[in-house]
């Protein structure tokens, strides 16, 4: 009897708490690269970021990045020291995903110094928003690892592709991107401040 | 193994910790799925939704991608409305109207300014906005399910587009109208449900 039930209670171990690891069996590192992508909010604010950067040019491009690693690298930090994940920061990222999918729709050329700002402001709430969860610090740092290069890759390859649309179609078809995904963080944005 | 044993281990067993996932892929699969399927899955969103590609199409460039684009802004303005709990009345009638009217839009190859087709599609879209937004909150991930809805409005008008290219073509103008009298029709229908 006594075996029957210590055999029980070793089966009510609790497994690994996997707060972000949206996939199981990839281990943590690829995780942490999924990361950006699986979660809706980030990937949107990632992807009409990418755009809008992109469509005002290289330039605008470069501002971007320089300040979107240092803040995201900060986040990313301030996150795995547990100072990032109380604060729920969904509400921001669809605030700058509203803004930036307004400026992808109509096509307006913010000045140029503006985009260190956006790119800093992103990285920042991505990486406070990025909290591995209750991880040993070695998985812990693979996976805010794998989440800023998975970020950053993300952004660096949307940014480009959208600078290359040059063509009217093309164009049209980041402005309508940029709609879909404004009416997306939109209404979210609202379920989030109204509904409650 | 003895039978009160097996109520031990079995009784254990269902104290097991699952694993903690706050971004479930599963929700946010599902939900995505679910907005996609939504706006197919109501004829009188998909009136008109294919009539505002279209009108969009039959009117040219820039009408043919600005309604599209106009569309889930204003949408989403509506949504946010029924969120809020904003009444708008007669939501179901104003979805119905949309069908009919601008299905009557194309049967007739109306060429208002662009403004006033802009604005014709923007006040339609609080309707369908309006309708969304209230069902928004069951999702079991928001904005997967509102992406999911958005990028089907979206595909609904370019199949819109796609077929209104047509016109083109003397034959093909024929048939964008005859879809457009098809539209109508079934937004009388539509319109008598709601009434």
């Amino acid at each position: 009897m006594a075996r029957g039930v210590g055999a029980g209670a070793l089966l009510c171990l609790p497994t690994i708490a996997l707060a972000h690891s949206p996939m199981q069996g990839i281990g943590e590192f690829y995780s942490g690269i999924l990361h950006p992508l699986l979660v809706p909010a980030h990937a949107l604010a990632l992807v009409l970021l990418a755009l809008v950067a992109g469509q005002n040019g290289l330039g605008a491009i470069r501002r971007c990045h320089l300040g979107f690693l240092p803040a995201l690298a900060l986040g990313l930090v301030l996150a795995g020291l547990g100072n990032g994940s109380e604060v729920k920061l969904e509400p921001a990222l669809l605030l700058a995903s509203v803004l930036a999918g307004l400026l992808v729709v109509l096509q307006w050329r913010p000045p140029l110094p503006l985009f260190y700002a956006a790119g800093a402001g992103v990285g920042l709430l991505l990486g406070l928003d990025s909290a591995p969860g209750d991880l040993a610090p070695g998985p812990a740092a693979a996976s805010l690892l794998g989440t800023g290069l998975g970020a950053f890759t993300c952004l660096l390859l949307l940014a480009d592709l959208s600078e290359r649309a040059r063509r009217h179609w093309q164009r049209v078809a980041l402005r309508v991107l940029g709609s879909w995904g404004t009416a997306s963080a939109t209404l979210v944005f609202a379920l989030g401040w109204l509904a409650a | 193994m003895p039978m009160n044993r097996l109520f031990w281990v079995a009784g254990l067993s269902l104290l097991l910790a699952s694993n903690v996932q706050a971004h479930s892929a599963a929700d946010i699969g599902g939900g995505f799925v679910s907005g996609l399927l939504h706006p197919v899955l109501g004829w009188d969103h998909v009136a008109a939704m294919v009539a505002v590609g279209l009108w969009g199409a039959f009117l040219g460039n820039p009408a043919v991608w600005l309604l599209p684009v106009v569309f889930p802004l204003v949408m989403a303005f509506g949504g946010a409305l029924g969120l809020a709990g904003v009444p708008v009345p007669s939501v179901e009638i104003g979805i119905a109207l949309s069908a009919l009217v601008l299905g009557i839009m194309i049967v007739l190859a109306a060429r208002p300014p662009l403004w006033l087709a802009g604005v014709i599609v923007a006040i339609f879209a609080i309707f369908h906005g309006h309708a969304h937004g209230t069902e928004l909150p069951e999702a079991a991930s928001p904005l997967a399910y509102s992406l999911g809805f958005v990028i089907a409005t979206g595909l609904l008008h370019l199949a819109g587009i796609g077929f209104g290219l047509l016109v083109r073509w003397p034959l093909g103008r024929i048939a964008v109208r005859a879809g457009g009298a098809v539209i109508a029709l079934g937004g009388m229908v539509f319109l008598g449900n709601a009434i």
